[in-house]
């Protein structure tokens, strides 16, 4: 992080408080990038931003797959699944009761760690998201849509 | 854009910055004025918009989008007449930034004013008649600023402020009629603006005033009771460009809980997004380089001259070139000298603008809605 200058990362959803949710590991390194002194810029359209707040990343979160913790390996071979060799300690992780593999998709990562959000719109601060809401909703009114 | 056109703004321009036409700049200064006190008189994008003004009462389009684009060109040759390092006497040493920030909003009004008035000649005649009293906005800016932020200065505190701003000035002074304070201001190297505004304004309107130097700044935060800066521009985050200075008075501030206010016009707001110092607009090629080193050793505040003592200088140089009180500087020793600093929304407690008393997140909420 030392010899970074700016990081830019995408966005799933922008709550209205300026948090942005995103793919899960977004939120580690806009920590780091913030406890350095980087600037952390949030790429995200204006359609993205939803009117809820969250207040941290457990509630409402997606589960994917848990069989894709189990390799440490990256790999994806052709058939899109990973590449096990068969060796690793999580193979038979169904047969231990208590133990669980938690895949989680998403995080969030609190609006102090964003240095700017992107949009079509221009470059705002994480505190004007809610504002973009209400002028973009209030545009819509104005111009007779009632599909919200 | 023929030759004589593009001559014709930037004399407007020019003539509206020593503000010799203008009746309606009543300040209440007094006669002993410098050339170069005249020119600061007029804000930077006061002046531009009125040049603009002058290439609208000049048009001869006949649509609105041959308008728009006469006035981009215009914009476009004020802002390079600003970068030009040789007229930045005439401008004091300001940045272009809010000159081009003024454009810009000035060109978003032309524009909503036609989407309002669809006949272009109505529209024009409404624009003009509208652009005559813009100058008195302005002002009436500035004496709203003061007057909401007056209630923040209250009895016996001491007050620190950098820089010379008129906004600032307006403030400190209107608030000096009501209640007893302290002023201690930087001396503002390299132009010594802080020297020239204590002098000049503050010690004239009778408030108690200690001039320091820039680097003790730090030394005295722990006396004051607040910070107060004006702003070259202000930007979408809500952090501010200023004279060279602030950013270190703003994190002193913050590190000693101080309030930190800015004092600014609402056609100041610009749309930049800058992250760091190097973000900030280029000011110019010449200009960083060009010293105009104040020795205030040997500066006297009041009267300005140079003291010709040798026992005031450090150094003697025997050579008949030695000015006294100044360090030569060889050639191998290079000199950076920026004009503006950037400083961050974070360490911004409040700013004092004609539309009200903002923090630093509302600032982009305004933002949105002047340039939707």
């Amino acid at each position: 992080m030392k010899e970074v200058t700016k990081v830019f990362m995408g966005a799933a959803a922008l709550m209205t408080d300026g948090s942005i949710l995103s793919r899960v590991g977004t939120a580690n390194v806009a920590l780091m990038a913030q406890s350095n002194n980087v600037p952390v810029l949030f790429c995200c359209e204006t359609y993205k931003i939803s009117s809820r707040v969250q207040l941290e990343s457990i509630t409402s979160n997606e589960l994917g797959n848990p069989d894709a913790l189990i390799s440490t390996n990256c790999a994806i071979d052709r058939s899109g699944s990973k590449e096990t060799n068969g060796n690793d300690v999580l193979n038979e992780w169904r047969s231990v009761e208590s133990l669980r593999l938690l895949n989680l998709l998403y995080d969030l990562t609190p609006s102090e760690f964003a240095s700017g959000i992107i949009t079509e719109l221009g470059i705002l601060p994480p505190t004007s998201v809610a504002v973009l809401l209400r002028e973009l909703n209030q545009k819509e009114n104005d111009l007779g849509s009632s599909n919200i | 854009m023929s030759n004589s056109e593009e001559t014709l703004v930037i004399r407007d321009l020019r003539r509206h910055l020593s503000g010799i036409d203008d009746d309606d700049n009543a300040e209440t200064e007094t006669t002993a004025d410098f050339k170069y006190n005249l020119s600061l008189k007029v804000a930077l994008p006061v002046a531009a918009i009125k040049s603009l003004l002058g290439v609208i009462q000049r048009t001869k389009s006949e649509t609105m989008m041959g308008l728009q684009k006469e006035l981009k060109l215009a914009s476009e040759e004020m802002i390079s007449f600003a970068n030009d390092p040789i007229n930045a006497v005439l401008l004091g040493g300001r940045s272009h930034i809010a000159l081009a920030s003024g454009c810009d909003l000035f060109l978003k009004y032309i524009t909503r004013s036609f989407l309002e008035i669809p006949d272009f000649q109505a529209c024009i005649t409404q624009i003009l008649s509208r652009g005559q009293r813009f100058s008195e906005i302005s002002l009436a800016a500035r004496d709203r600023i003061a007057s909401v932020g007056q209630s923040f200065i209250r009895p016996g505190m001491k007050v620190l402020t950098h820089g010379w701003s008129k906004v600032v000035s307006s403030l400190l002074i209107n608030a000096a009629q009501d209640t007893h304070f302290e002023i201690i201001i930087l001396e503002g190297r390299p132009d010594a603006g802080g020297a020239k505004a204590a002098s000049q304004m503050y010690a004239k309107a009778g408030i108690p005033t200690t001039i320091v130097l820039d680097s003790a700044m730090a030394y005295f935060m722990e006396r004051v009771d607040m910070v107060v800066v004006g702003a070259e521009g202000v930007v979408e985050n809500g952090g501010i460009i200023n004279k060279i200075g602030t950013y270190a008075v703003a994190i002193a501030a913050k590190e000693h809980k101080k309030p930190f206010y800015v004092a600014a016009e609402s056609f100041k707001f610009a749309r930049l997004f800058p992250l760091n110092q190097n973000d900030l607009p280029d000011m110019g090629e010449n200009i960083r380089e060009k010293l105009n080193f104040v020795d205030t050793a040997c500066w006297i505040a009041t009267g300005g001259t140079i003291g010709t003592s040798p026992e005031t200088c450090e150094e003697k140089d025997s050579s008949p070139s030695a000015v006294p009180g100044l360090v030569k500087i060889p050639q191998e020793v290079k000199v950076d000298n920026p004009l503006c600093d950037y400083t961050p929304a974070k360490y911004i407690t409040l700013l004092f603008t004609d539309l009200g008393v903002l923090t630093p997140s509302a600032v982009s909420d305004e933002l949105i809605k002047l340039y939707q």
